[in-house]
């Protein structure tokens, strides 16, 4: 059943989207990076993986909350 | 991250504004919220960017304007809501940012005076940084002492506070190392120099890193030195989210730094 979006779902969605994105973004290797991550490779980010998890997290987050407080049944 | 942090704070407030344009007269209080976030986070960008970018910054002004007027549009009550929530939003993030900034990112970091090379002979050298939170100014500063001890220079390393020194006497080149905060050089080596007073004439060399621009704190750096009657030898700019190879042609950040530490010249040749 297709589910009405209530205003501010698009807001949520695009920050789960850049959350998600910027999870990925964390683990790309980055030839000039000052120093290796945690997984031992130059990453675009020194706190890799603990970033990569709470971008993941939060893009969860904003996912559930935009699905359950942002549609609802039309 | 907060390079990220600041990327999301313009994406997400302009999808918000978007959307409150779409948003039907019944949803008034959604039209507010959105609307009044968009553009209280928007401001914010403004106030927050206007020194580096001022072209980009008027254009999220003129975004801003054009969602309060959305509000105004949209009847008295939701006016009100949204300018409420505008405010509110712009006076979070302000809060917020100046908490990073002076508590956290700007703290001064109290660490014994390092003597390196103490049998030095070529010349003695007073290195003071800030180290900000990542490690980076840290590292780059000590790969520039050791460039200056590989020549046989002592060097006294200290970070940028009340315990530095400040007696420059006995000192032929002053180091002062800084990572960019909010576009300038962190605020304990400002305040640093501030003690220093009257350089009198100082060999000086600065040291400035940051994400993505020095434009603004390096000239700034190079300045504060010129003001305070310092001989400025040396200014670099360094950074981490832009390939060094640019300046340097090489990326390592401790290799250019090095080399910049064995180039300078020892007192007296």
């Amino acid at each position: 059943m297709k589910r009405k979006k209530k205003p501010g779902y698009y807001t949520l969605l695009v920050l789960t989207v850049s959350l998600a994105g910027g999870a990925v973004l964390t683990v790309m290797p980055m030839s000039y990076a000052y120093k290796d991550c945690m997984l031992g490779y130059r990453a675009h980010c020194t706190l890799t993986p603990v970033s990569t998890i709470l971008c993941l997290v939060a893009a969860v987050i904003t996912y559930v909350v935009g699905q359950s407080s942002f549609t609802e049944a039309s | 991250m907060i390079t990220f942090a600041m990327l999301l704070l313009v994406v997400v407030p302009l999808v918000a504004g978007i959307e409150s344009f779409f948003a039907k007269k019944e949803d008034g209080r959604a039209i507010s919220i959105l609307a009044g976030l968009g553009a209280g986070a928007l401001l914010w960008n403004v106030y927050s960017d206007w020194r580096v970018s001022p072209i980009s910054s008027l254009v999220l002004a003129i975004l801003a304007i054009v969602l309060m007027v959305r509000l105004f549009r949209a009847g008295t009550q939701i006016w009100k809501e949204g300018l409420v929530v505008t405010v509110v939003t712009f006076v979070a993030l302000l809060v917020a940012w100046q908490g990073l900034l002076g508590f956290v990112v700007n703290a001064e970091v109290v660490n014994d005076v390092e003597v390196l090379n103490p049998e030095g002979s070529a010349g003695t050298a007073l290195l003071t940084y800030h180290p900000g939170r990542s490690g980076y100014q840290e590292m780059i500063t000590h790969a520039f002492s050791e460039g200056l001890v590989s020549n046989d220079w002592r060097v006294d390393v200290a970070t940028a506070s009340k315990e530095a020194p400040t007696d420059l006497a006995g000192y032929d080149l002053l180091v002062l190392s800084a990572p960019t905060y909010d576009w300038v050089p962190a605020k304990p080596i400002q305040r640093y120099l501030e003690r220093l007073g009257d350089l009198g004439g100082q060999p000086t060399a600065v040291i400035v890193s940051a994400a993505g621009t020095t434009s603004l704190s390096l000239p700034m750096m190079e300045n504060l030195v010129r003001e305070a009657n310092g001989d400025l030898v040396a200014s670099y700019a360094l950074w981490t989210l832009v390939p060094n190879r640019i300046a340097y042609g090489i990326d390592d950040s401790e290799e250019i730094m090095r080399q910049k530490g064995r180039a300078v010249p020892v007192p007296g040749e």
